[in-house]
């Protein structure tokens, strides 16, 4: 499970870069329609970063072990093959 | 960072002309910049004075400095990172560069080669970097 939460966050944040690289700026209004809008702009280095954290997590989602391998070396006693 | 009052026509990379390694880097930058975003103006440029007072000469000498259209202007190992994100054949070195909390091990690289960056390859004191 931790495994795919992993890849899940990479990815995530990688998307969440390339999106903050193709625009300059965002403007968040307001739920209820009144009040001013907020304009939200990243810093350059931010987009950057996030792909950067993104690709590291997918790394180490792709060096986490299996769950078929970890139950592989956990099990000492092989089940028999007839019963 | 540091914000000049002379805002240039491109991102202009200030370097030591007068340092081998640091005029091959440049050479590297130039092919690099395959749409002619950067201009580089050596440090001991009559004009780099004159446009660019704000940055102290020493810090001039003790780092490359990359001013871009705004007047940012930032030193040592961040105008590299800087440099990566506007060169497209350099976006590979960006996500390097980039990686979270990794800036200080970059800074400290950079300060160490450009420290010794007239032992790597000499300086032009003497002329031979002159073009005949």
């Amino acid at each position: 499970m931790w495994k795919s939460v992993f890849l899940a966050a990479g990815i995530f944040a990688c998307v969440a870069g390339l999106e903050l690289l193709l625009i300059d700026s965002a403007v968040v209004l307001p739920m209820d329609g009144r009040g001013d809008p907020a304009v939200f702009a990243a810093p350059d280095w931010a987009p950057w970063s996030l792909i950067s954290a993104g690709a590291v997590t997918i790394l180490h989602f792709c060096a986490l072990p299996t769950g078929n391998a970890k139950a592989a070396v956990g099990s000492l006693t092989p089940e028999p093959r007839f019963r | 960072m540091i914000t000049t009052r002379h805002h240039p026509a491109r991102d202009t990379v200030l370097y030591d002309g007068k340092c081998r390694f640091c005029r091959s880097q440049i050479a590297i930058l130039r092919a690099l910049d395959l749409t002619g975003r950067l201009s580089f103006t050596s440090l001991h440029d009559p004009t780099v004075a004159s446009d660019f007072p704000e940055i102290a000469p020493e810090d001039l000498h003790r780092q490359m400095y990359a001013v871009d259209v705004r007047g940012l202007a930032r030193g040592g190992a961040d105008a590299v990172r800087y440099l990566s994100r506007r060169l497209v054949l350099l976006w590979p070195l960006a996500l390097l560069l980039h990686v979270p909390g990794t800036m200080p091990i970059w800074q400290r690289l950079y300060a160490f080669v450009a420290r010794h960056r007239l032992k790597i390859a000499g300086s032009c004191d003497d002329g031979t970097c002159r073009l005949p």
